[in-house]
């Protein structure tokens, strides 16, 4: 099977001035992953972690400075914009707040709409028609589609543009925190339909988020971000039963329980996300990491361990860092079902 | 989403216009401004068939008469009629108002949005051209201009648009730099918008409504520069009617106590730029489709 | 323990063209001195209206129509604003959602934090700087004296609500009041303000009202939780009643709408969306969106009444909430 996604070695930075020196900040370094027909893949991190570079490298909103991009077997990076635009038909985007990412002063319609006129793939009536149907699909009424934006709440705006990535019908969709900016309740709307979407539509998404219990809820397989790097990839609940790479660990014990039954004394995790502005070669999470040692201080590959696990740790490797199982209620134990 | 709130959001679009024309209407400022301004486009074009006498026919037998019922400004040295002319010049300084605005906004509409859309060279250029425009006191300028083209209308309306160019090729390119960074344009890329239609479909609607609040504040500047212009013997001609042109003739009777000359035209002035001032201030809001 | 705050009846309304937005509509509220009150709802439900009025900080078109605020037996509504300034920054604190948005961008933050504590403490300069220190160290930033000379901009997020909290604290209030604390934070440094919430609760027998909309920040450190909806609280217990055993629909639809409450199956959405507090529904303002409604909660308006000592909730049918919906 070809996987509907490819990213090769995708490496994105910025160049900033602080004063007179002159820095780099290395936002992506090095990223490689795939998505397969029908699957989910979560890609976490927290801020700064370089999760939206990917996101908007991968669509070419963003130019990456190095590195490839496959959709299908299409290369995406190196595209003439003619065919850039074509390609464009087949992967789309969702970003995350819903009132930023439509136009103030286009009706949602004709928003969902456009790009059919712009790729020609429809005229007039038929335009509508899809445009309706689309709007119907992601739960919204037919009078939606006379409104502005403004005029809808956050939850059905973010439908909006779900219909307006949808309706192409592309077979891959970046979902760039989709869900983050609405509430408990209307979350749980979106993820429901995008779930379902994914099986009626035969739709593969890369799901950015910094949730861990969304990206638990959503995924088949997780990627763990850290200032700009994989630092690890496997099947969502080995990853969440038996993280081995101590960053994963820190962030699955930050996340705050379900419930007080559950609360348990731990560490504070220590020191805050960083942002890899001109880098030393070792590993990024040295000054937040209980095992680090001399030997971190060497560059640090992203290496197999195990099946389908890939893991960027020297300690791992060496038997330094000591892998535990984590206790994972079954979701029946959990909360209430 | 329920019925009862589908239909309550449908009233709301169906009734927009009538939004609208309530929010008009519940922002007095905005409403008196509005009303000052259609009376003086009213006052220009009936202006032959109210004015109780012609605007450059003088009665020798009537000159310098303080305000009366025959005259109800007075009249000047000349023995025209000040009424009949303080109406007819609102045709000249509404002309010269709305004509230098229209120039200076879509060229400076048009140069701001490819500095601020384009970037790199053509944006240096533009702005630089714009640095010097404005590095000249805005009056010194349009002096300049009117005196080595040659007092004419034309002339004038194009001084005073030359004039005000810059700031409206600033205001638009800055609002363009910031809504081209915004998601929704983001998104427009996404789906595969070419760059011409980001710019006039998504980009523009949402950066030029300040640059209509600038047009009020600008259209009232420019009856006051074209009356200066005027004033000095630059621009519209002695004895056309214009109210620059009608204190430049009156100036020298204010001292011997005939300020009605002067007067009235001044305060034709005042009243114009005040009622543009006010539309200007509310318009803002008009124009946001959000608070609509 | 007695009641340090104790808000009774609030209504908070803000005046609009179609009439006044009824955003706290007889809100009832109490905590306990030395407790951490965790206040959640969602948007629109009134949460952070609720601590701007108990700091008499709503400026208009909102006005506070009615109710009493009781703070150690002190009503707030009863009080002169002079009056009133004697209890912000001195019994009450408050921290916000954007810690940056709140410190001034051209002061740094040693200046901020002198003046505070020369107008609070009226000590001298030289007594602020030590004092301002100390209350550094105290809210865990590892090097007070850079802090002190860093400007808003070059701090990190947490790093900021660190500061504001040291900020709060000057005054040595009995109460604090924050709002979203951590929403804007990264899932790492959230997990230490929590934590540092908690221990300064503690150390300095501290009352918290903690604002959020995240169930799972609640159930990590409050002791009594209250939720809010429409402008009104729905329920109000001990955080382990609340999430063990709710005696509302809205909580327990809240909980289950959590991602974390089920693994494969769809999760469980509230249908409909909140109310226009214009026109509130009749009756209870949950009632159309509610899987338990029946003809009684369109009739009749449920009050906040105890089923147990300390477990309050306003719906008609509490005791069937644990059956009807499945919960344990």
């Amino acid at each position: 099977m070809i996987p509907v996604l490819t990213v090769r070695h995708l490496s994105r930075s910025y160049r900033l001035r602080q004063g007179w020196r002159r820095r780099t900040l290395h936002a992506v370094d090095d990223v490689s992953f795939e998505v397969m027909p029908g699957e989910t893949v979560a890609l976490v991190g927290e801020s700064g972690s370089g999760k939206s570079t990917v996101a908007r490298c991968l669509l070419r909103l963003e130019e990456p400075d190095g590195g490839r991009v496959f959709l299908g077997d299409e290369e995406l990076t190196g595209a003439s914009a003619a065919r850039l635009r074509r390609l464009r038909l087949r992967a789309q985007i969702v970003f995350q707040d819903p009132s930023e990412s439509l136009n103030p002063r286009m009706k949602v319609g004709a928003q969902i709409g456009e790009p059919l006129h712009l790729h020609r793939l429809a005229r007039g009536r038929e335009v509508r028609s899809r445009m309706l149907e689309m709007l119907d699909l992601c739960g919204l009424e037919p009078q939606h589609a006379d409104l502005y934006p403004h005029q809808l709440s956050g939850g059905q705006r973010q439908r909006v543009g779900l219909a307006r990535a949808l309706i192409t019908r592309p077979r891959f969709v970046v979902l760039d925190e989709p869900t983050s900016a609405l509430d408990v309740s209307v979350q749980a709307q979106l993820l429901n339909l995008l779930r379902r979407l994914q099986r009626e539509l035969d739709l593969s998404y890369l799901f950015i988020t910094h949730d861990l219990g969304v990206a638990r809820w959503i995924a088949q397989r997780i990627l763990v971000m850290y200032a700009g790097q994989i630092v690890e990839a496997g099947p969502t609940e080995e990853l969440f039963s038996r993280p081995l790479h101590p960053y994963t660990r820190l962030l699955l014990d930050a996340i705050p329980v379900d419930s007080p039954r559950m609360r348990r004394q731990r560490e504070s995790p220590a020191g805050e996300p960083y942002i890899a502005i001109d880098p030393a070669p070792g590993c990024r999470l040295i000054g937040r990491c209980r095992w680090a040692a001399a030997e971190c201080q060497a560059p640090v590959e992203l290496l197999d361990s195990g099946p389908r696990r890939l893991v960027r740790c020297v300690g791992h490797f060496s038997g330094r860092v000591p892998v535990v199982e984590r206790e994972v209620l079954s979701p029946s134990q959990t909360v209430m079902d | 989403m329920s019925v009862a709130a589908v239909a309550d959001v449908a009233t709301q679009a169906g009734g927009r216009v009538r939004l609208a024309w309530g929010r008009l209407r519940s922002n007095r400022v905005t409403l008196a401004g509005a009303v000052i301004v259609a009376l003086v486009m009213v006052v220009a074009i009936l202006a032959p068939v109210i004015a109780p006498y012609p605007a450059l026919v003088g009665n020798p037998a009537a000159v310098l008469q303080p305000p009366s019922l025959a005259h109800p400004f007075g009249t000047d040295q000349t023995g025209f009629d000040i009424f009949s002319r303080v109406l007819y010049a609102a045709r000249l300084d509404l002309t010269i108002a709305v004509g230098a605005v229209a120039i200076a906004f879509s060229a400076g509409a048009l140069f701001g949005a490819l500095a601020g859309y384009v970037g790199r060279l053509p944006d240096e250029l533009i702005m630089r051209v714009m640095d010097m425009l404005s590095a000249f006191p805005d009056f010194v300028l349009a002096m300049g201009v009117v005196a080595a083209l040659g007092p004419s209308l034309i002339n004038l309306i194009f001084a005073i648009a030359l004039v005000n160019l810059p700031i409206y090729a600033r205001l638009l390119r800055s609002r363009v730099l910031s809504v081209r960074e915004l998601q929704y344009v983001t998104a427009a890329r996404a789906i595969g918008n070419p760059r011409w239609r980001i710019l006039l479909v998504h980009i523009l609607p949402n950066s030029i409504a300040p640059l209509f609040v600038q047009s009020t504040l600008q259209a009232g500047y420019a009856i006051l520069t074209a009356a200066g212009l005027s004033f000095i013997g630059l621009g519209i001609k002695v004895p056309d009617a214009e109210w620059g042109v009608m204190i430049n003739m009156g100036i020298r009777y204010i001292v011997s106590g005939q300020w009605w000359i002067t007067f009235f035209p001044g305060a034709a002035i005042a009243i114009t730029i005040m009622g543009f001032n006010l539309i200007g201030d509310g318009l803002q809001d008009l124009l946001d489709p959000r608070r609509r | 323990m007695p009641d340090l705050l104790r808000i009774e009846g609030l209504k908070t309304y803000f005046e609009g063209p179609g009439g006044p937005v009824r955003v706290l509509d007889g809100l009832d509220l109490a905590v306990a001195q030395g407790q951490i009150l965790g206040l959640v709802g969602e948007s629109g439900s009134g949460k952070s209206v609720t601590a701007l009025s108990v700091m008499r900080l709503i400026r208009p078109p909102g006005r506070i129509v009615g109710g009493r605020i009781l703070f150690d037996g002190t009503d707030l509504l009863q009080l002169s604003e002079v009056g009133m300034r004697a209890f912000r920054g001195r019994r009450m604190g408050m921290i916000f959602q954007d810690p940056r948005g709140y410190l001034n961008p051209v002061m740094r933050v040693g200046m901020v934090m002198a003046e505070v504590f020369r107008t609070h403490a009226g000590v001298g300069r030289r007594e602020a700087k030590e004092r301002s220190l100390e209350m550094l160290r105290r809210v865990g930033l590892p090097a007070p004296e850079r802090v002190l000379r860093a400007y808003p901009h070059e701090l990190s997020g947490g790093m900021a609500q660190r500061v504001m909290i040291a900020l709060a604290l000057a005054g040595e209030p009995r109460l604090l009041i924050a709002d979203e604390p951590t929403t804007a934070l990264d899932v790492t440094v959230q997990a230490q303000i929590i934590r540092l919430l908690a221990d300064l609760r503690r150390d300095l027998d501290l009352t918290v009202i903690l604002i959020t909309h995240n169930l799972s920040v609640v159930a990590e450190v409050c002791d009594e939780v209250a939720v809010m909806y429409a402008g009104q609280v729905v329920e109000l217990a001990p955080a382990y009643q609340v999430f063990e055993r709710s005696r509302h629909p809205y909580t327990v639809s809240l909980l289950r709408a959590r991602p974390s409450a089920v693994r494969s199956r769809d999760l469980a959405a509230i249908p409909g969306h909140i109310p226009n507090l214009r026109r509130p529904p009749l009756g209870c303002r949950f009632q159309p969106r509610c899987f338990m409604a029946g003809p009684r909660c369109a009739a009749e308006v449920p009050a906040l009444r105890h089923l147990e000592a300390d477990h309050l909730s306003r719906c008609h049918y509490a005791e069937e909430v644990g059956e009807r919906s499945g919960v344990a």
